[in-house]
């Protein structure tokens, strides 16, 4: 059985990182908007928005938690990097990434949060060894699954190997909604052809990606057709993407505790260009999914070069959308 | 960011006593420890600049390149420019234009791509400023 309204709308900060960069809006600001929008759910990435990151004063804090209380707004997921290659000429040590990785769980619980994204880079064996500090902090760490990876992948089942084997609530996964890409985005096919690729070329990969049967002779095919770099260098991207079938999430509903709400563009209609949110957000209820989907805008990057973004609009749009298709009134 | 970030700042160019200076942004769109950022290449009017005569200030600290692989702790914010500062004193006075160029590359430390490899993006661009 699903109910409605038990998965919670949110966004990610990361969505308006064009205006915070151009100074248009402050980080204020952005929990300001997405009050407005319905997205109560906060999720803010610290190397981002919040300048002295990770020395952050005890003021900073009383503000977050103020704004928080002004907007009526919760906060939810802390995005974690693990800096690994941060040191001249050596990797970090596991103590130095499980240290990372608790100096993170503890600002994910000043801000108030109750989950922590850890990126995909993270080793399983590091998020074993966290896990306690994990539940004393009672933030839950989920790997991101984020193409190019996706569940099939080998150092994605070490992590489901290991969560299994460690047992605890607190080890987890978020999906990235870009790994159901149905299509190939129309704003980086957009650009492709602003850079110079051919038009006919450019319809042909996102023909061949749109079939999902392979990319076997897609090199040799465009290359006979006249293929230029800019060309070559978009079906090179098809590499790093993926579609997975929706329903697999159903394997892994136990341990999903955030979604990211990834998304290229919105279209007037409301729905998006390549992620079928339609197929995606029902399954999601059959889960028994209880948490937040985060809007997370990454269209930016592919129109800034002629387009002013829009940040704002685009999670508008996207949370209209989550509110359709969750059944809200 | 990306493509539409231009690295040297719009109407940054100095001149000063012990040099000239101008600003670069930084092209990603979170922070990144100093010991990331490479300068590659600084030109003047077309003319190479030795980078041991080229300092790198940012919150209020000042670098020699050499010295920003060891500086882990320090931290580039998003919205903040650096300071290129080149310490040749007499190559630009308040009121002349100069076309500058600058190469910066920046490592991303979390993002693995092979053994010891980690995601390295270079950014070049080329201006002509009037100096102040």
């Amino acid at each position: 059985m699903t109910k409605a309204n038990e998965i919670k709308r949110g966004v990610s900060l990361y969505s308006y990182q064009e205006e915070f960069f151009l100074r248009k809006m402050t980080l204020e600001d952005c929990i300001a908007v997405s009050a407005r929008l319905g997205a109560l759910g906060v999720e803010s990435i610290a190397e981002q928005m919040m300048p002295g990151f990770p020395n952050l004063s005890d003021a900073f804090y009383d503000s977050w938690h103020g704004w928080m209380a002004l907007y009526g707004t919760t906060p939810t997921c802390h995005d974690m990097f693990l800096d690994t290659k941060m040191y001249k000429g050596r990797l970090m040590t596991d103590d130095e990434m499980l240290a990372s990785v608790v100096r993170d769980l503890k600002h994910a619980n000043r801000l108030g949060c109750t989950v922590m994204r850890c990126i995909v880079s993270t080793p399983p064996h590091i998020m074993a060894l966290a896990a306690p500090y994990a539940e004393q902090y009672n933030v839950r760490m989920g790997i991101e699954i984020h193409a190019p990876f996706n569940f099939d992948h080998d150092w994605i089942k070490a992590h489901l190997e290991t969560f299994a084997r460690v047992g605890s609530p607190y080890l987890g996964i978020i999906p990235d909604m870009g790994i159901f890409e149905k299509r190939f985005p129309r704003v980086r096919a957009d650009r492709y052809v602003r850079q110079g690729a051919h038009p006919h070329i450019v319809q042909h990969i996102c023909d061949v990606y749109a079939r999902h049967a392979g990319t076997e002779g897609l090199v040799e095919a465009i290359k006979a057709m006249g293929a230029n770099e800019r060309d070559l260098a978009m079906a090179g991207d098809i590499a790093h993407m993926t579609y997975v079938e929706p329903r697999r999430l159903l394997d892994f509903a136990p341990l999903i505790v955030h979604i990211h709400g990834k998304f290229y563009e919105m279209l007037e209609d409301g729905t998006e260009y390549s992620i079928p949110y339609d197929e995606i957000v029902p399954v999601l209820r059959e889960c028994g999914f209880n948490g937040y989907i985060s809007s997370e805008y990454e269209g930016n990057r592919h129109i800034q070069d002629v387009f002013e973004v829009d940040s704002v609009e685009q999670v508008r749009r996207h949370q209209a959308m989550l509110a359709r298709l969750l059944g809200e009134a | 960011m990306g493509a539409a970030v231009k690295l040297i700042r719009d109407d940054s160019l100095r001149a000063g006593q012990d040099g000239y200076s101008f600003e670069v942004n930084l092209n990603w769109y979170r922070s990144l420890p100093v010991s990331s950022v490479d300068v590659l290449k600084v030109a003047l009017d077309d003319k190479s600049v030795p980078l041991d005569q080229v300092r790198f200030e940012i919150n209020g600290h000042q670098y020699a390149l050499g010295e920003l692989a060891e500086r882990y702790e320090e931290f580039w914010f998003v919205q903040d420019s650096a300071v290129l500062k080149v310490l040749q004193p007499g190559e630009v006075k308040a009121g002349e234009a100069h076309r500058l160029d600058a190469e910066m590359s920046l490592r991303f430390p979390y993002i693995q791509i092979g053994p010891d490899r980690f995601l390295t993006n270079i950014t070049r661009c080329t201006d002509t400023q009037t100096a102040k």
